[in-house]
């Protein structure tokens, strides 16, 4: 019962995941279509995918300490 | 504020051609929104990432969670944190990719309105019948940024101000330095006009 709970959660969490990695795609892809020159998008961008990369990390890590 | 208002910009680099600027066209400014428009946001954004730390707070000493409940805070958690981060991020591109573009024709107002949603609308120079730019509060007064309006002899678009007739109004949220603008505009305008005289 335990594990089918988790196993739920998981399956939505996944899920979940996809709809935010479709949205930061479609945010990238208009960053590469209408970025300047000199502009501070790819710097922006860098630290935006740095942060999602460690809550990522850190969650699986939790996740899979358990 | 250099970084805000760009000038000496290459009208032949490929990130301009979806401007789709005028044989001989010249863009003599780009302005970004001034960052202090963007303040709200953070300061949303940042209360909004404080929330999870208290409920976790709560969680370990108020009440005893069982370990289910405790995995399904971590997975509550990080999907908060992902969703909050995108978002951030959606509202940045919100703010930054909103672009003014003076020409040495036209002035082109791109505004960037959610996802894969843009709005380019654009005016003649020659068009211009006034400009004023409106710096109110102490936040605007310190930062030096406005409301820059454009009056125009045909129709116009904009957030607050409009008219209906001939006559209509620009209205330019959070621009940075307002009054050079508004001045810049001027100058150009005059410069078609006597062009088109001689």
């Amino acid at each position: 019962m335990s594990l089918t709970l988790e196993g739920g959660i998981l399956l939505g969490y996944s899920l979940f995941l996809l709809v935010i990695l479709v949205i930061n795609f479609l945010y990238v892809f208009q960053i590469f279509r209408f970025r300047l020159p000199g502009d501070a998008s790819l710097v922006v961008l860098g630290i935006h995918s740095a942060l999602m990369m460690t809550v990522l990390v850190a969650s699986s890590v939790i996740i899979l300490g358990k | 504020m250099s970084h805000l208002v760009q000038f000496d910009v290459d009208v032949n680099d490929p990130a301009f051609l979806y401007l789709n600027l005028h044989t001989d066209e010249e863009i003599k400014v780009v302005v970004r929104r001034h960052w202090a428009g963007f303040l709200g946001t953070i300061a949303i954004s940042l209360a909004m990432a404080i929330f999870p730390v208290l409920v976790i707070i709560l969680s370990h000493y108020v009440f005893d969670a069982p370990s289910n409940f405790t995995f399904f805070l971590i997975v509550l958690v990080a999907s908060y944190y992902l969703f909050l981060l995108t978002f951030i991020f959606g509202a940045w591109i919100n703010y930054y990719y909103d672009i003014i573009f003076i020409t040495s024709e036209r002035l082109l107002n791109v505004a960037q309105e959610g996802l894969l949603s843009r709005q380019v609308s654009e005016l003649s120079l020659g068009q211009v019948q006034n400009v004023s730019a409106e710096v109110s509060g102490f936040i605007q007064n310190y930062f030096n940024y406005g409301h820059l309006v454009v009056e125009t002899a045909g129709e116009g678009s904009g957030e607050t101000q409009s008219k209906f007739g001939l006559q209509g109004y620009f209205t330019i949220p959070d621009l940075p330095d307002p009054n050079r603008l508004a001045r810049i505009i001027l100058e150009l305008h005059r410069s078609i006009h006597v062009k088109e005289k001689l």
